[in-house]
């Protein structure tokens, strides 16, 4: 492997995607809702919902491991609510951010180039595939996932300076554990779908609607969650990286066994 | 002059090396519509058959190992044939035009010397590798204009050559050195700075090939390198060109600019619907094919039928331009003028002027075109 040429090409898509508005808009806004907006909004509305109907709030409470649930009843009404939301119940929504600015990047760095027909330049310099797959990968992967840790530092400095609630509770153990592993895995398996769709599919946008669907997920646990189906504890948020971990590395090797000068080209 | 005909039978290797001599007079016996280029290519069709014919250029015996050899390589894309088993070679400092319409595969040929697609049948090697084994090391000596520059509008010409500085595994330490004179020698060091989406065609065609040339590369592959410009900037991208011969630099450059062959190639190699239609140095292949001169003569207007006449007893092809007095003498050799010009005034027609008109590439290949299309 040579690292020069790995690093060219994440050079040269980072500094792409910095001068791509379409591409650079939807970095800033999402982050901005996710990691600011959103803790600041469920404070806000822990302290307006103080006399929150304890039928509500209950299943949630008793859905929580029994050490985190001891903690949680000490707190005021207000607190409760803005923990139970930002520490479990929409926790597994920050996800939604790196897997969104991995997949914006990745589908620039490979439907995108493709489209503007800049790839068959890359393909003719003696970078082997697998360099060029390694630094397509670490050019949408790199910035997401440090998005997305700093984002969940900022979010959980944000809601522990609203709430007032500190660890353990703000931020909880499934919310680190999805920070710290759930980050990079949403990342990789986001960019390995959109290499995988961009095997099959041409432009920018059709890959770009195609990986969208990957948020699917998310939202579903968002819901079930909400619904008292289930609360996302340690366990649950390991499972699911581990589950995350195991598909993005199938895909990846997948997406690397159809990265191939040919068949970039064919499509092309 | 003499030419050379591969075999066109030949599937060996050792026939390839022995190309047989063909003689380049034009046909004696002309077909039935009695044109000499139609009895020669006649002769043409039957030679290459499996082959291709090969004129005037190196030959292959003589040359020192060729950088490129192409050996009936063959191309499909679904049922689409790219390339139905070309042959051709491509000599160190040698400068091969590949000619050809859009579709007669000069794009595939390209992508098939760099190891970009795979071959269906036959060889290409290149530098003595083959492609799809040691592109890498093929790709490392070879610098690439494709037919789309690829060149990303969102970076400045320097950052884009430093990042294809690094692709080409160009030393860090001489990295700035050569890009800025990479940049002034292409007259853009005052616009290095500025994105790539601001620049004319001109200009990114010269920075195509500035970043082409980043690695000091032996082996040029131009795809229609000015096929997207003006005159004015395809002359100046010429000119570049021309230079990188000049320092001895080996390039195939496909063109459907048949001026710019003739101008640029020692040799070209005509392609239609994937096959070699003929090869050879330009004005030797319109020799050898018996491509034919024209005469303009100019008489007293007056006596333009007079002239005609005279002319067409001597069982010569000769027609009136719209212009007064100007006769045209079609398939004229450079021996036949005093011929033309004593009779004219033997019969009492004054003549004031006689210029020979060379074929150039462009009568050649519309020739072979022609005569492929009416098949």
């Amino acid at each position: 492997m040579h690292w020069q040429r790995v690093r060219a090409i994440v050079r040269k898509d980072l500094t792409a995607v910095r001068r791509s508005r379409p591409v650079l808009v939807p970095l800033v806004v999402l982050p901005l809702i996710f990691f600011v907006a959103m803790p600041v909004g469920f404070a806000l509305m822990g302290r307006f919902l103080s006399e929150a109907p304890d039928s509500e709030l209950e299943p949630l409470i008793r859905a929580l491991p029994p050490s985190d649930r001891a903690q949680l009843e000490r707190l005021e009404p207000g607190q409760q609510i803005a923990v139970v939301l930002l520490s479990y119940q929409f926790a597994p929504l920050m996800l939604i951010v790196p897997l969104a600015v991995a997949t914006a990047i990745a589908a620039d760095s490979l439907a995108g180039e493709r489209e503007r027909r800049t790839l068959e330049a890359l393909l003719a310099t003696p970078i082997r595939d697998e360099e060029l797959f390694f630094g397509k990968v670490l050019a949408a992967a790199l910035p997401a996932i440090a998005i997305g840790w700093l984002g969940t530092f900022v979010e959980v400095l944000v809601a522990i300076a609203v709430t007032g609630v500190g660890p353990p509770l703000l931020p909880s153990v499934p919310l680190l554990i999805l920070a710290l592993l759930g980050v990079p895995g949403v990342a990789f398996l986001g960019l390995g779908t959109v290499v995988l769709i961009s095997a099959r599919v041409r432009g920018f946008q059709e890959v770009m609607q195609l990986s969208g669907l990957l948020a699917m997920p998310l939202i579903g646990v968002m819901v079930a969650q909400a619904s008292g189906l289930f609360l996302i504890d340690w366990r649950l948020a390991l499972l699911g990286c581990v589950v995350v971990w195991a598909t993005a590395f199938g895909i990846l090797r997948a997406g690397r066994r159809l990265f191939q000068r040919e068949a970039l080209l064919r499509l092309g | 002059m003499t030419s050379h005909v591969r075999d066109p039978v030949a599937t060996d290797d050792a026939k390839l090396q022995l190309p047989q001599r063909w003689s380049a007079e034009p046909c004696p016996q002309t077909s039935g519509r009695g044109s000499l280029i139609e009895g020669y290519l006649e002769q043409v069709d039957e030679k290459r058959r499996c082959g291709s014919l090969q004129f005037g250029g190196i030959d292959p015996v003589a040359t020192d190992t060729p950088v490129i050899v192409v050996d009936r390589l063959e191309r499909r894309f679904g049922q689409t044939v790219a390339l139905a088993g070309i042959s051709f070679q491509v000599a160190a400092g040698e400068i091969v035009g590949l000619l050809g319409h859009n579709g007669a595969g000069k794009t595939t040929t390209i992508r098939l010397v760099l190891g970009l697609l795979a071959p269906h049948g036959g060889t290409v090697r290149v530098f003595g590798f083959e492609p799809m084994v040691d592109g890498e090391r093929i790709r490392q000596r070879t610098g690439v204009v494709g037919e789309s520059l690829g060149l990303d509008e969102r970076l400045t010409a320097r950052e884009l050559l430093q990042v294809f500085a690094d692709l080409y595994d160009v030393p860090r330490a001489v990295q700035a050195q050569r890009i800025a004179a990479l940049l002034e020698q292409f007259g853009l060091a005052e616009v290095a700075d500025r994105r790539v989406a601001t620049y004319s065609a001109g200009m990114r065609q010269r920075l195509a090939l500035a970043r082409c040339l980043l690695h000091d590369p032996e082996l040029l592959l131009l795809d229609e390198p000015t096929a997207t410009l003006d005159p004015v900037a395809a002359h100046h991208v010429r000119e570049l060109i021309a230079e990188r011969r000049r320092e001895g630099r080996t390039i195939l450059l496909a063109t459907h600019n048949l001026d710019e062959a003739e101008r640029l190639c020692d040799r070209v190699v005509i392609l239609e619907r994937g096959r070699v239609l003929v090869e050879g140095h330009p004005q030797e292949l319109a020799a050898a094919l018996g491509v034919p001169a024209q005469l303009a003569v100019e008489v007293e207007p007056e006596l333009i039928d007079i002239a005609i006449d005279v002319l067409t007893r001597r069982s010569l092809a000769a027609w009136a331009e719209p212009e007064p007095g100007r006769i045209i003498v079609e398939r004229m050799t450079r021996r036949q003028v005093p011929d033309v010009v004593a009779a004219l005034v033997g019969a009492g027609v004054p003549v004031y002027g006689v210029m020979l008109r060379t074929p150039s590439l462009e009568d050649v290949y519309l020739a072979l075109h022609q005569r492929t299309e009416r098949r």
